[in-house]
């Protein structure tokens, strides 16, 4: 029988399990090595030849223009969303704006995905010689907080690779599979998964064999890779002070500083303090320095709390306070940096464990994943969510949520849409991910044309859209004339954000901004309120004149005509105001008419009912 | 819309005895049908249109709920549905099981949430989609408080320390008042429950009775009024800590 595989791609390492009974293995390569550094280095011989893992980590130094390492920071980014990365990176980055990124290897292009596949494509070889036999399906691991164009790309990537990809799964999630299964467990677990370049909080209530996610919250940007760029930074502007050189300008230099850097912090995990030494540009001076524990932590703690920030937003999402949770498993590489540890153990008041090498639980969770998908376990069920709220855009670039986030997936909404002029044949929806009030705000993911609309009056067609996020967390739109029945045409123009739209990013921004969302929300809101109420008294005016004497009459009158001027004026406080006005104006005939209406309706009743 | 069902003579709720009725198993054509499955052949049985969140979690539509128990149905439910454990099945039963599960998942994080739940059962029984949310006309007074004194805060120098925590003082004592009154409103809203569910136990016919109806509507206002400020509430929140 073939084998269904489960494959953590990670930023810094990537792994391939399997299950082996009912106990999930990691795979290891030739040399007892399960760890396989996700790097791509191209030959100059030919486009399709390439090395990776531990021969292509050999050549970051000697060829770094050649080598891409961390290429998960890119899957599914606009050029756009890797403006700040991209003076740290010794790469040729291709594409404009929203156009998903390239990277420019000799005369040959290649896209994150393409480059991801490489990596896939060496963990599926690995894997059909352990196990004897061809690997077709694979479950692969995602950061619970990638937002729908990273899950297409990694889709994507598995399939460049020759694998059917099962399920596209959240790694914490995936790691609180591989810690079940250890023992019968129940209660509250909160999985903080800090890995190479993305940190994911997972908060799951475990029942009877059931996972069901709470919530989940993270930060795509920030792993280890940003600890080591923090020494980084510090090297080359000591650099720069002392010998005015910028090595930012010597690729090979940077590449050496960040894989010191890299080695540096490894062992301050151990040692009070370590020397870091870099050979400069010149070849021949050689930089020397003491780096004490205590003054890497001092760099690393603005990361720190920007993971607490999350632990405490997914806590209060799941409605739950951190006392609430029974256990905190640590997952991913970068835990072992000791301040961690300490931190969110004071901040759950709980001593967290990682008695699973949390290295290798994600890609054991995954082969997990991969048993159940394929029929072999039937006693657990993960249930999980989707990390970003879904909306589409509205009147005045406003953002209509259609499903929330942390709500459990597979999920749909359904919205029905009509036509604004005589004969429009097509009709366009801008579909966006994120928290944020408005759409400029958002992460864009892609405009939907319904299309083949039968010309007639506005408003007459009836079109139904389906918004459904699958268990894979990836959005399916389908659209149905509710008229004819007949499916409509559905075309996907996926769009790859905005400049400073990460999804964390919206989150932590959202807070940020909540002050300006607040001003505009509140003009567009208190206007189109203004609107609905205008239009409605003018009705009721029309229908229900006998109910007024002429005084009543005219303060009715001249209260919407001030608040129409209010509105021309565009100042929120003064729309308020005139709509208080208009409300009290209105109060004593509102009441009548609701009187006489609900009068009407009993009588309809009793009629009905007799 | 005057009923939800369309056959009588149940004292649960009305939809379940209609099911058989009208649909054959669609993978075998028996007529012996529950709302889940196929009695004959066990495939599994693609929910009705009209099935709301109520029907498909197997509850009345009582409001007190018992949350172990939704949550017990509910997780028996997903190990029926859930596309996981239909990965190697016919298409057919895939697109099933998606969209039964999706509906359950809806219907579980509604009930499970006594606002929600209630809400969503006006909606059902009214008919409409939104729900319009109001400002208490009580609390008129101390909304537009709010509102004066956010945009002032806007607007204040930072240095101003003083100006700042007049504002602040303003903003929360108007907090300390709308938390009472959302707790009052709550208090009343599930005096509300206890009264729907009696007249929902005691339903005879098949439509709800002009008692349940007025239950409703008081329920409806408080919402109304308790989702408008909740979101007052919020912005003060938001206000206090920028």
């Amino acid at each position: 029988m073939p084998q269904v595989v489960g494959i953590d791609l990670g930023t810094t390492n990537s792994l391939v399990a399997y299950m082996d009974g009912k106990t999930p293995r990691a795979i290891p390569d030739e040399n007892g090595q399960v760890a396989l550094p996700s790097i791509v280095a191209f030959l100059k011989e030919g486009p399709q030849k390439t090395l990776t893992g531990e021969q292509a980590k050999a050549r970051l130094m000697t060829h770094p223009k050649e080598t891409v390492y961390s290429v998960k920071r890119f899957m599914g980014k606009g050029r756009e969303d890797l403006e700040a990365d991209l003076q740290h990176l010794p790469f040729v980055f291709l594409g404009k704006g929203k156009e998903g990124v390239q990277i420019q290897i000799g005369d040959q292009q290649h896209s994150p995905p393409e480059i991801s596949a490489h990596i896939l494509s060496a963990l599926k070889a690995r894997a059909e010689k352990a196990l004897n036999t061809s690997v077709t399906q694979a479950v692969i691991t995602v950061p619970a907080y990638f937002n729908d164009s990273q899950r297409q790309a990694t889709k994507d990537a598995g399939k460049l690779a020759g694998l059917e990809v099962l399920r596209i799964l959240n790694e914490p999630t995936a790691a609180s599979l591989a810690y079940g299964l250890q023992k019968e467990k129940k209660g509250i677990i909160a999985v903080y998964d800090l890995g190479g370049g993305t940190f994911d909080i997972s908060i799951l209530k475990i029942n009877n064999g059931i996972f069901q996610v709470l919530s989940t919250n993270g930060d795509t940007h920030l792993g280890g890779d940003d600890f080591d760029q923090k020494l980084v930074q510090l090297i080359r502007k000591e650099i720069l002070e002392k010998y005015k050189v910028e090595i930012q300008d010597f690729p090979e230099t940077m590449q050496e500083a960040r894989l010191a850097s890299e080695k540096v912090k490894c062992a301050l995990s151990s040692e009070e303090s370590v020397d870091i030494t870099l050979t400069l540009p010149d070849k021949k001076t050689q930089y020397i320095r003491r780096v004490s524990r205590s003054e890497f932590e001092k760099l690393i703690t603005p990361l720190i709390s920007r993971t607490i920030d999350s632990c405490t937003q997914a806590l209060a999402d799941a409605k739950l306070t951190p006392t609430d949770v029974n256990e905190v498993v640590l997952v991913g590489g970068s835990i072992r940096v000791p301040l961690f540890k300490e931190t969110v153990g004071d901040f759950f008041q709980r001593q967290p464990h990682s008695e699973l090498n949390p290295d290798e639980v994600v890609a054991l969770g995954a082969a997990v994943q991969a048993q159940i998908l394929s029929g072999a376990i039937t006693d657990m069920l993960l249930l999980d969510v989707t990390p970003l709220s879904l909306g589409i855009e509205t009147m005045g670039g406003v953002v209509s949520r259609l499903i929330q986030r942390n709500a459990t997936i597979p999920t749909t909404a359904k919205e029905t849409y009509s036509t604004q002029v005589d004969g429009q044949r097509s009709v366009s929806i801008h579909v966006v991910q994120g928290e944020r009030e408005l759409v400029e705000d958002c992460r864009s993911l892609a405009k939907f044309n319904l299309t083949g609309i039968d010309p007639m009056p506005a408003g007459m067609p009836r079109i139904e859209v389906t918004f459904l996020i699958d268990a894979n967390g990836i959005l399916n739109v389908t659209a149905k004339d509710l008229k004819s029945g007949k499916e409509t045409t559905v075309e996907v123009k996926p769009t790859y954000g905005l400049s400073d739209a990460d999804a964390e990013k919206m989150i932590s921004a959202s807070m940020e901004h909540a002050k300006e969302d607040l001003e505009k929300r509140q003009w567009i809101e208190s206007k189109n309120e203004a609107e609905t109420v205008l239009h409605h008294t003018e009705k009721a005016l029309a229908q229900g004149a006998s109910l007024l004497d002429d005084a009543e009459k005219e303060k009715i009158e001249k209260a919407i005509a001030e608040l129409k001027n209010a509105i021309s004026s565009e100042m929120h406080k003064a729309v308020r105001e005139k709509l208080t006005a208009l409300d009290q104006a209105t109060q004593r005939f509102a009441a009548d008419l609701m009187s006489q209406s609900v009068q009407e309706a009993l009588q309809n009743k009793k009629l009905k009912d007799l | 819309m005057e009923t939800v069902s369309k056959k009588n003579g149940s004292e649960r709720g009305p939809f379940f005895e209609k099911i058989p009725a009208e649909r054959p198993c669609w993978s075998c054509q028996s007529e012996k049908v529950d709302l889940y499955n196929c009695v004959s052949c066990k495939t599994i049985q693609e929910f009705l249109s009209d099935t709301d969140y109520f029907a498909s979690l197997n509850q009345g539509y009582t409001l007190n709920i018992n949350l172990d128990q939704l949550e017990k149905q509910y997780y028996e439910l997903s190990r029926r549905f859930h596309p996981d454990f239909f990965q190697q099945r016919p298409k057919a039963e895939q697109e099933i099981s998606l969209e039964n599960t999706a509906l359950l998942n809806k219907a579980y994080q509604t009930l499970k949430d006594p606002l929600k739940r209630a809400a969503y059962l006006i909606q059902l029984v009214e008919g409409e989609n939104q729900m319009k949310t109001q400002a208490p006309a009580s609390l008129f007074e101390d909304i537009f408080e709010v509102q004066e004194a956010v945009e002032e805060m806007q607007a204040l120098d930072p240095s101003d320390q003083v100006g700042r925590r007049k504002r602040e003082d303003t903003l929360k004592s108007a907090l300390e008042k709308m938390q009472r009154y959302q707790k009052d409103e709550q208090d009343k809203l599930l005096a509300l429950f206890t009264k729907w569910d009696q007249l929902e136990v005691g339903r005879k016919s098949q439509a709800f009775s002009a008692a349940q109806k007025n239950c409703l509507m008081e329920m409806k206002q408080i919402l109304s009024h308790t989702g408008y400020l909740e979101r007052v509430i919020q912005d003060i929140k938001t206000a206090l800590k920028s």
